[in-house]
């Protein structure tokens, strides 16, 4: 239950509102809460509310510097996340820094836990920054003394993140070494050395005599690569002190910029996750993670709307900078390892990124924003229809029709003598421009087991949702059709302009045989007859080289159908992954466009030529 | 342009140890009113036309000439060099710090920020980069015999060596090599994976 604020409570949020030049409501106060929050005294949610533990706060000592904590909670809705979708941002961002430093799963609290440390480290400094321009100058500031009395407890911890952390405060405000933290950072928990022998235990003599010779060598091999692979494991990159200087750096360089530094505060402190993450997997015991509490409590996961706006900013596909250590004196295109740098994110790693949020919703929004830089408007020109327009005055002929006489203008030339003053308005033809007009495709996708999985980067799933947005963006619809093995169809079965439904027909996967739904596709084009006024149909089928079910392959009924239909269409495009064009001779002859299509990078230029096509 | 290691080694061979340095500090004036004299100097004394010889001759007449004039046609030397003279000049173009600095030892401080300071971090860098201005602020003090006010000298050794852009450079040198050393050893791993499947061999 919150309470009202006492009178130095209310004077100490004043002084922190009047501080960063703002106005707020009341902040809750909430006393012996803060052990929900991993003990922090104070936390800051969404939509803007700061919620302080007076207990909390008392027990560490912070009493007097109240308006130092309430200052800090007002920096998380002033300056860093500031909004929700900063913040969701911000934790993109070190997420990515995570699955870089080699986590294989990325987990919330580990983004949570970094993503407190970037926000309070930039809070921080701002309010010491403000408190010093307002105070006397030679005075501590309020957020300095609140901070020694927060760490003190932590002094002399082993957690090296939280000693890069404190340092990066003593970098920043000038303190003596061991003001926050030891003078010396903790050393580093290596991993435990464990070299496989499984695999080897069998005796050679079981080994029949032929082979023995190979599979010593083979031993040999594999004995000599787990023992360097023991020896990569053991390796510790991490350099706290030299890391705490590049993280004052990055605080000082984007201190009112948090989603853009983020990038590079994750590089330099998500190898210590990981680290500790392979200790405490080889078995070793790793201390505990030290930290203030969580003071950004945000825990809802993010919804489509939020991640189709964090994925349509630029910046958070961008690629990772190296670790300043490892990009020293380098190229820009090759780290120290000998990769290549510039990778961008992958729908495979987007979703690591929202374990919380439904994988379709994701995959929903990544498909749609790949494609968003390829979308096009498509029609067709409707034929122009003549139209006739009033021309000059003629002689009405005797033998003319009566009704075209133009009365008004006969009587004007004076008696009416037939065929002499009788005049007849003329008829010019009206050459109009013609119309573009909005397409009906009828979409068919391949979700065989063949194809590559949406979820592990479709071309025909990304083709196929850049074709649909930019039929839709030229006024048409849509009509989508998922198909694998016999009974394995699922769709939407009338043509529609709504985007997610589309989308989210497309990226259905069954992952089982391919068998062309042709019964359907017959009723589809044959049985049922247009509706009166409908427009030009087109067909685009996506799918591999195990598409010939839709010519008749292993089923004589069907032989015919495709051909039938074709007729029937105004276009029928086949968009393949068959890298052998094994389908190109069946295609031909039911006489059905084909474009090939290979990889990712193949589906703009695809769905270039496939809307050449559609065009006409 | 001489390079940084000959202007490092220059420094070495013309000062006495840290430790000594350390050691003969005696309180000065306040951090915060060198690092403005620091902000503050005259384009006059940026002015790359200026002799740094005459300037030093002019200004510290009495002094045993440093061992930057040596280099004076490095820009980093010139740069450096001036803005310390800077400092000492202000005290008569202005008005003395309180306590004043000591003159007698400036030939050193000019040395320090010409040949240790101005070696690794560009001289225009301290006029606008506050963090960069301590340091030379700090550096000058130090081999000047002073101590920032309201100092002891751990303390203000401790605060100049988390600032030592030197120190912080070599440092960055090791971590490099951490990771040079790590990419070699993945560079091993996957030329034995490439042996280890090379020698998979059919059992039929």
């Amino acid at each position: 239950m919150s309470r009202e604020l006492s009178d130095l409570e209310r004077a100490a949020w004043e002084k922190a509102l009047a501080l960063w030049g703002v106005s707020m409501h009341d902040p809750r106060m909430r006393p012996g809460e803060g052990e929900k929050h991993g003990g922090a005294p104070a936390w800051f949610t969404f939509p803007a509310s700061v919620t302080v533990d007076p207990a909390a706060v008392a027990t560490y000592g912070g009493t007097d510097d109240l308006d130092s904590v309430f200052a800090h909670e007002l920096g998380h809705h002033v300056l860093a996340p500031s909004t929700r979708l900063d913040s969701l941002k911000i934790r993109h961002q070190l997420g990515r820094t995570l699955q870089a430093a080699g986590l294989a799963h990325v987990s919330d609290g580990q983004v949570a836990l970094l993503s407190n440390l970037w926000t309070d480290l930039l809070v921080n400094t701002r309010v010491a920054l403000l408190q010093r321009a307002e105070g006397s100058g030679d005075a501590e500031p309020g957020i300095v003394r609140m901070c020694r009395a927060l760490y003190a407890p932590s002094i002399g911890g082993e957690d090296r993140l939280w000693w890069v952390y404190c340092r990066t405060y003593e970098l920043l405000w000038h303190l003596v070494p061991g003001t926050l933290c030891a003078p010396q950072p903790p050393a580093a928990v290596a991993p435990a050395v464990r070299v496989s022998e499984d695999a080897d235990a069998r005796d050679l003599s079981q080994t029949l005599e032929r082979f023995r010779e190979k599979e010593r060598a083979l031993r040999e091999a594999r004995s000599k690569a787990a023992q360097i692979e023991a020896e990569l494991a053991t390796v510790i990159t991490t350099a706290p002190e030299t890391d705490a200087a590049l993280l004052a750096d990055a605080v000082r360089t984007f201190a009112s910029d948090p989603v853009g530094g983020a990038l590079r505060f994750g590089v330099v402190t998500a190898p210590y996750i990981a680290e500790r993450d392979r200790a405490e997997r080889s078995g070793r015991r790793v201390p505990a993670v030290a930290s203030a509490g969580e003071c950004a409590d945000d825990t809802r996961p993010a919804s489509a709307q939020e991640i189709g706006r964090i994925l349509a900013d630029r910046r958070m596909d961008e690629p990772l900078p190296q670790h300043p250590g490892i990009s020293m004196g380098e190229t820009d295109d090759e780290s120290a390892d000998g990769r290549s740098r510039g990778q961008r994110l992958g729908v495979a790693e987007t979703l690591g990124l929202y374990p919380a949020t439904d994988a379709d919703t994701v995959l929903t929004e990544w498909y749609r924003m790949q494609a968003a830089a390829w979308v096009r408007p498509v029609t067709r020109a409707r034929p122009p229809q003549a139209e006739e327009l009033p021309g000059p005055l003629e002689t009405w002929e005797t033998g003319d029709d009566l009704a075209v006489i133009d009365w008004a203008a006969t009587l004007r030339s004076g008696p009416v003598v037939p065929g002499v003053t009788t005049k007849r308005r003329s008829q010019l033809v009206d050459e109009t421009e013609p119309v573009p007009q909005g397409l009906d495709v009828d979409v068919y996708i391949d979700s065989s087991g063949s194809m590559p999985r949406p979820d592990r980067g479709s071309p025909a799933v990304l083709a196929a949702v850049v074709l649909a947005l930019s039929v839709l963006r030229g006024g048409g619809r849509v009509r989508v059709t998922s198909f694998s093995g016999p009974g394995q169809v699922a769709g939407i079965p009338d043509y529609s302009r709504r985007i997610d439904e589309i989308i989210r027909a497309i990226l259905t996967f069954f992952s089982g045989g391919t068998t062309f739904p042709i019964d359907l596709y017959a009723q589809r084009h044959l049985t049922a007859r247009p509706a009166p006024g409908a427009r030009q149909r087109h067909v685009v089928v996506l799918s591999d080289d195990g598409l010939t079910s839709l010519f008749g392959a292993g089923n004589p009924d069907a032989e015919g159908i495709a051909a039938a239909v074709r007729a029937t269409l105004t276009t029928a495009t086949l968009v393949l992954m068959d890298r052998w064009h094994q389908v190109a001779d069946l295609a031909a002859q039911a006489g059905y466009d084909v474009i090939y299509l290979e990889t990712m990078d193949d589906a703009p230029r695809a769905c270039a030529q496939l809307a050449r096509t559609l065009h006409g | 342009m001489a390079d940084t290691e000959t202007l490092l080694q220059a420094w070495a061979e013309r000062a006495s140890t840290d430790d000594e340095a350390w050691a003969h500090t005696v309180p000065g004036p306040s951090l915060d009113a060198v690092t403005a004299r620091l902000a503050s100097v005259p384009r006059d004394f940026l002015d790359e036309r200026v002799s740094l010889p005459a300037l030093f001759g002019d200004i510290l007449p009495a002094v045993a000439a440093p061992a930057c004039l040596a280099f004076a046609d490095d820009a980093r030397v010139r740069t450096g060099a001036a803005i310390a003279l800077w400092l000492v000049a202000a005290d008569d173009l202005i008005e003395p710090l309180d306590p004043p600095l000591n003159t007698a030892r400036a030939g050193v401080a000019v040395d320090a920020l010409a040949l240790r300071v101005a070696s690794v971090v560009d001289p225009a860098t301290w006029l606008v980069d506050d963090e960069r201005r301590v340091e030379a602020a700090r550096t000058f003090l130090l081999w000047d015999g002073l101590r920032p006010a309201g100092e002891d000298a751990a303390t203000a050794r401790a605060l100049l060596d988390a600032c030592d852009s030197l120190a912080r450079d070599r440092a960055m040198a090791a971590a490099y090599e951490g990771h040079r050393h790590r990419a070699e050893i993945a560079r091993r791993l996957q030329e034995a994976r490439q042996r280890e499947a090379a020698a998979r061999y059919s059992a039929e």
